[in-house]
């Protein structure tokens, strides 16, 4: 169980966080606040609430590094991904897996956490809509979006 | 930092829900695609997508992108990473654990995560010694649930 949720748990981090050190602390972070918010728990989807704290842990780190500008992202440099892409299909067709995954990165956090959650994890829109605490209108654009610009990085 | 242009007025499919300006299906094509779109919407968007090649486009785009994220493989951790989760976080995870049989998913698995435990030999021998040499107690009751010795019940 603790394997599973475990790699659960790294997994989800590491889509977001695209290092394996970030998904590391990430997770640490994640188990400190279960810890914490134990009594928070209500009995329901186990994925769902551990995808809640993981997602509010990176979105919590994402804004203060926002607050600390002195201090890089650690963004790749622009253009790391091709300047100029061929035929938006052919460039779909043979998009290697690390070119999905560091697309995803250049997805502006709040969209990628949708995405994520939905399209790694597997929540339903009614689920991510809890685990954001954001509307499930908010939901469908955020994911469409975010495909949609996962979708402009990779071509 | 870098990554991909905030959204914005791209294209009408990276546009937001609604879509009345347009009549295109906007973010309502990702609902459709992940069966999240209400029922008394789907026949719409299918009778809309029959006629509007735009949409119709933006949907296997879109497709393709899902499918490209959903095909990535589970990123492994590190080989020390669950064993280390598992000793710095162990009374986490067993809370984990335990919610998660309260939620019902899982309750064979807790065994799995139970720490090993030592078994126990009783030291029948000296027990024997002991009482062999003792003074009986005048008192039945006493000798039978001695002041002080814990009984491991409690009403």
């Amino acid at each position: 169980m603790a394997r599973t949720y475990g790699r659960f748990l790294y997994t989800i981090a590491y889509r977001l966080t695209g290092d394996p050190d970030d998904a590391e602390d990430l997770v640490q972070e994640t188990l400190l606040r279960v810890r914490r918010g134990l009594r928070t728990y209500r009995p329901g989807s186990m994925e769902g609430w551990l995808s809640r704290i993981v997602t509010n842990a990176f979105l919590d780190d994402v804004r203060r590094r926002r607050r600390r500008p002195v201090e890089s992202l650690g963004d790749e440099p622009e253009g790391a991904f091709g300047a100029s892409p061929g035929a938006d299909e052919a460039m779909m067709a043979e998009a290697l897996p690390s070119d999905v995954e560091q697309a995803l990165l250049r997805v502006p956090e709040e969209f990628r956490v949708a995405v994520v959650l939905c399209d790694v994890v597997g929540l339903s829109y009614e689920q991510i809509s809890e685990a954001l605490e954001i509307p499930l209108g908010t939901v469908r654009s955020r994911i469409h979006r975010g495909r949609a610009l996962l979708r402009e990085a990779l071509s | 930092m870098s990554g991909v242009t905030p959204p914005g007025d791209r294209s009408p499919w990276e546009r937001p829900a609604g879509e009345a300006t347009t009549g295109h299906l906007g973010d309502r094509l990702s609902s459709l695609l992940d069966n999240e779109l209400p029922a008394d919407e789907v026949a719409t968007a299918r009778r809309h997508l029959k006629d509007c090649e735009t949409c119709a486009g933006e949907l296997a785009e879109i497709e393709r992108t899902r499918q490209l994220l959903r095909g990535l493989e589970a990123p492994k951790p590190p080989e020390s990473f669950v064993p280390g989760l598992l000793r710095r976080h162990r009374r986490v995870t067993l809370l984990v654990v335990a919610a998660s049989v309260i939620a019902g998913s899982g309750a064979a698995l807790v065994f799995a995560l139970s720490p090993p435990r030592q078994s126990v030999t009783p030291p029948v021998n000296r027990f024997e010694r002991i009482h062999a040499t003792s003074t009986p107690s005048p008192d039945p009751i006493t000798e039978m649930a001695p002041v002080g010795v814990p009984t491991g019940t409690s009403p």
